[in-house]
């Protein structure tokens, strides 16, 4: 896991190219083109192929930043980049005509990353939009037996996607089993450490 | 001279005691809206005016004292282990005092909710959060500033300046209170009523369990998303409760948290709609050595997300 | 929403003669297939079992894809992408028009010369780009 990949999906103008550049070091290459479907969204250019961002952590490690085209035609790209993903981020938008049918799409898409505890579910436009409410999201996943973070966010706002990746990073520590200390030193342990260093 | 609002704290403490408060001072520096006023910390000598000393008044308290005027106005005790929230509170109320020396001590509001305060409004949650007739407001006096739904899953700000949620029910000043629909002015969406409920389950920490939560089988039903700003101790809970149901002793035995971190977690899981009860099932209940993980060689995963953390400054 | 778009009638019958034209005209060539960049399919003819929503999808991906990968390694503007695999062809380029809105692609076999297949694809693409332009002039007048 010396590059592990993030992985921001969901719905066509659900905010994850925005999401992307509220974090992303580097200017987010994209593959924008026009949007022909205005009825299914007004904005005039939608990600066909990926965005891609980089955060670099440690001295050499990057978390690569992958965000999927929103449109279900495009679903062969959203298995390719949430193989092997550290997680995926799902991004939910409040003001479309039916959020938990949306959502069931990709519940169905990230079925892996769900199981292994990587996803997490950040819903926009909320305050606007408030129905369905956190509540149906919590019915609606329970019905289906999936126990998955489900918070509002504005994905404008930097400390929002924080909190979206912290989200998700508690949960896959939930899931880690817990060592007991005492092992030996290994790559990522000096890599950290020269990072604590670095940044000191 | 310091602009109002920058003031000076000395730590007089033991090594790692002074880590511990360092860290949770430069968390909640990167936090807007947790202080209210900028702490700056010092090795040296303070004047005598407008600081604040922290030593230990004994093995288990931790001693504030605001020194303004030229003498001490107040001396705050706090109890190791010391919450951030306590801190914070403190360190906000020493701020309001200086803020205004030279005016009456007596003016600055002292206590916020009491723990058993907090207690009782979340049991009445519990029982009224369904009802269309009542809202929990947060008044000043009598005039309510919050407006806290069930229904709608919303805090609404019925005042056009309200601050921070958290700040407004620690600085004290504010009450409580339930209100029926007719009584209160229109507001705006503030934050989700989720904030009020763990705030409140902090405050009321060690006050015990909600009672429908005493006896019987608890189960996760959501993932409580609110765990971010939590304690690290929930994550065996959480890790617990995702493979069986448990009891609430039997979380408390195998979580290696104190009991008020745990009443804290399971109330406020309990009013955010998070936990399915049910009767105690034997077959369903957890053997006792499944919570004990086995080791295994996953610690430099965590140290990645330690490290990543680190690069995106989001405080561990 | 949808997956299929459809075009103003002048557009269309242009659209449909390119792709069929280049079927007809070179015998390896097993499929074609018109979409708009992002990915909505206009119009097809394919040999194969293979589904051209799907396909359309794809290759609004590919050209975009290609595009932003000449620009990223400095080769400049992508012309046309190829996908050489062992039982086939698949060529895929932008429509040139003065609003870049559509994508065309051709499947041959392995037999059929890259040329020939560039050739007809190009010639595809000029037609349906020529016909956009008028109607996009027709509309704005």
């Amino acid at each position: 896991m010396n590059e592990p990949k993030l992985v921001f999906a969901g719905t066509m103008g659900a905010g994850k190219t925005t999401a992307i550049s509220a974090i992303s070091e580097i200017p987010p290459i994209s593959t924008d083109v026009a949007n022909t479907d205005l009825d299914a969204h007004a904005k005039l250019a939608t990600t066909v192929a990926l965005d891609y961002g980089e955060v670099t952590f440690g001295k050499n490690s990057k978390l690569r930043l992958y965000g999927t085209p929103g449109q279900d035609r495009f679903d062969f790209i959203w298995s390719l980049l949430a193989r092997d993903a550290l997680g995926v981020i799902l991004l939910v938008d409040n003001s479309r005509p039916a959020p938990l049918t949306d959502l069931n799409q990709y519940l169905d898409a990230f079925g892996d990353a769900i199981e292994q505890g990587r996803l997490v579910i950040g819903v926009g436009r909320m305050e606007e939009f408030p129905l369905p409410n956190l509540e149906a999201y919590l019915e609606h996943l329970d019905a289906r037996q999936l126990l998955v973070p489900v918070i509002p966010v504005d994905v404008r706002r930097r400390e929002d996607v924080l909190l979206l990746i912290e989200s998700l990073f508690r949960q896959i520590e939930c899931l880690l089993e817990v060592t007991t200390g005492g092992e030996p030193e290994d790559d990522w342990s000096e890599l950290v450490r020269t990072a604590r260093e670095g940044s000191e | 001279m310091k602009a109002e609002g920058q003031y000076r704290i000395r730590l007089d403490v033991s090594e790692h005691r002074r880590i511990l408060v360092a860290s949770m001072i430069d968390a909640a520096e990167r936090h807007a809206g947790v202080l209210t006023s900028h702490w700056a910390l010092s090795d040296g000598p303070l004047e005598p005016d407008a600081s604040m000393v922290c030593d230990s008044a004994s093995t288990d308290r931790l001693r504030l004292r605001v020194h303004a005027d030229g003498r001490i106005q107040r001396e705050l005790l706090l109890h190791w282990p010391v919450r951030s929230s306590e801190l914070f509170a403190s360190l906000n109320q020493a701020a309001l005092l200086l803020n205004n020396r030279g005016g009456s001590p007596s003016a600055i509001p002292t206590t916020g909710m009491t723990a058993s305060d907090a207690h009782v409004l979340l049991r009445d949650w519990r029982r009224l959060r369904r009802s269309n007739q009542y809202r929990l407001t947060l008044c000043a006096g009598e005039r309510p500033l919050l407006a806290v739904d069930a229904i709608t899953d919303r805090v609404t700000s019925l005042s056009p300046n309200i601050r921070r949620v958290r700040n407004l029910l620690e600085e004290g000043n504010v009450s409580l209170r339930w209100r029926t629909e007719s009584e209160l002015p229109a507001g705006k969406p503030l934050c989700r009523s989720t904030e009020v409920l763990w705030l409140l389950a902090e405050v009321s920490a060690g006050q015990g369990l909600l009672p429908e939560l005493e006896h019987v089988a608890i189960s996760l039903r959501g993932w409580p998303a609110e765990v971010v700003h939590g304690l690290p101790a929930w994550t065996t809970v959480l890790k617990l409760l995702r493979r069986a149901p448990a009891t609430a002793s039997d979380l408390l035995e195998r979580s290696g948290c104190t009991p008020a971190e745990l009443h804290w977690f399971l109330n406020g899981c309990l009013c955010s709609g998070y936990l399915r009860l049910g009767p105690i099932l034997a077959s369903e209940m957890q053997p006792l050595d499944a919570s004990r993980p086995p080791v295994s060689q996953v610690g430099h995963f965590r140290r990645a997300l330690t490290a990543i953390r680190h690069a995106l400054g989001i405080p561990a | 929403m949808s997956d299929r778009m459809k075009l103003p009638e002048p557009i269309a019958a242009v659209v449909e003669e390119s792709v069929r034209g280049v079927h007809r005209r070179v015998p390896g060539v097993t499929g074609c297939i018109a979409a708009t960049v992002d990915g909505r399919l206009l119009e097809h003819v394919v040999d194969n079992t293979a589904d051209p929503r799907r396909m359309a999808a794809m290759i609004g991906s590919m050209v975009a894809l290609g595009e932003t990968i000449g620009k990223e390694v400095r080769i400049g503007r992508s012309q046309f992408v190829v996908v050489h695999a062992l039982d086939g062809i698949l060529l895929m380029q932008r429509v040139p028009s003065r609003k870049e809105l559509l994508v065309v692609a051709t499947l041959a076999r392995t037999t059929t010369n890259l040329g020939v297949v560039l050739h007809e694809t190009r010639r595809a693409a000029g037609e349906i780009g020529e016909a956009l332009d008028r109607w996009l002039q027709s509309s704005a007048a």
